[in-house]
């Protein structure tokens, strides 16, 4: 391969890197009111299936059966 | 070469690490206050002030604000001043917030988030306890009750220095 042939390479590829290392971002802690969003949950129905968990379980005194700790009291 | 660019970059995050601030000059600033008047850090000069960063998204800090909220009235006559900023976009949540919970703190507003940039912040909430002579000199990241007993005996203790 020729010399210049390879520099180009070189530096198509940093270019590529460069557009790359432009897509990540730093999202100060102070700066998350967005993602910090309900809408920005990946489970959409979070709280849903919370409410849905703690019926059954107190319905079947299953505290902690689904995966979560606790002792079957259904207390929480 | 890749010494010395291992050196600027750990000299980089070194001196912007939060902690560097323990023993110097708090950051003076300015800030619009929530009931509209004008926070100034350096009117407090003389008091120990406990500066909390929080914002009405973040679960600890709605948690804890109640909580300075006491904190304040237990220490106000030994000359404590806590300083709410809130990074919130909306101030109107801010207002509706301290009504509900019936929150008598004196609350910034940083709108910018220029404030929380200077004082380098980097979890949510954080607290900075500055003495009388305006010196940052504890700093706290996160809130668990443990957390606000320590703050508290500081707070005890800044307040016995002169």
């Amino acid at each position: 391969m020729k010399r210049n042939t390879r520099l180009l390479l070189t530096s198509l590829l940093l270019l590529a890197l460069q557009f790359l290392a432009a897509g990540c971002a730093t999202v100060k802690p102070y700066e998350r009111e967005l993602l910090a969003q309900r809408i920005m949950d990946f489970d959409k129905a979070k709280a849903e299936e919370a409410k849905e968990r703690h019926w059954l379980e107190t319905l079947e005194g299953s505290s902690g059966g689904i995966g979560g700790s606790g002792g079957g009291c259904a207390c929480n | 070469m890749l010494l010395q660019l291992t050196l600027a970059i750990a000299l980089t995050l070194f001196n912007a690490s939060p902690n560097n601030q323990i023993g110097k000059k708090a950051v003076e600033f300015s800030l619009p206050a929530v009931n509209g008047e004008t926070v100034a850090l350096q009117s407090l000069r003389g008091k120990v002030v406990l500066l909390n960063f929080w914002a009405t998204w973040c679960g600890p800090c709605r948690q804890e604000l109640p909580e300075l909220a006491r904190v304040q009235e237990k220490f106000r006559q030994r000359g404590l001043a806590v300083v709410a900023v809130t990074v919130d976009n909306e101030v109107e949540n801010v207002r509706a917030f301290l009504k509900k919970y019936d929150i008598k703190l004196q609350a910034a507003w940083d709108k910018k988030k220029k404030v929380a940039d200077a004082y380098l912040v980097e979890k949510m909430p954080s607290s900075y306890l500055i003495d009388r002579n305006g010196i940052v000199r504890f700093i706290h990241r996160g809130y668990t009750p443990e957390e606000l007993k320590r703050i508290e005996a500081e707070i005890d203790e800044l307040l016995d220095k002169t």
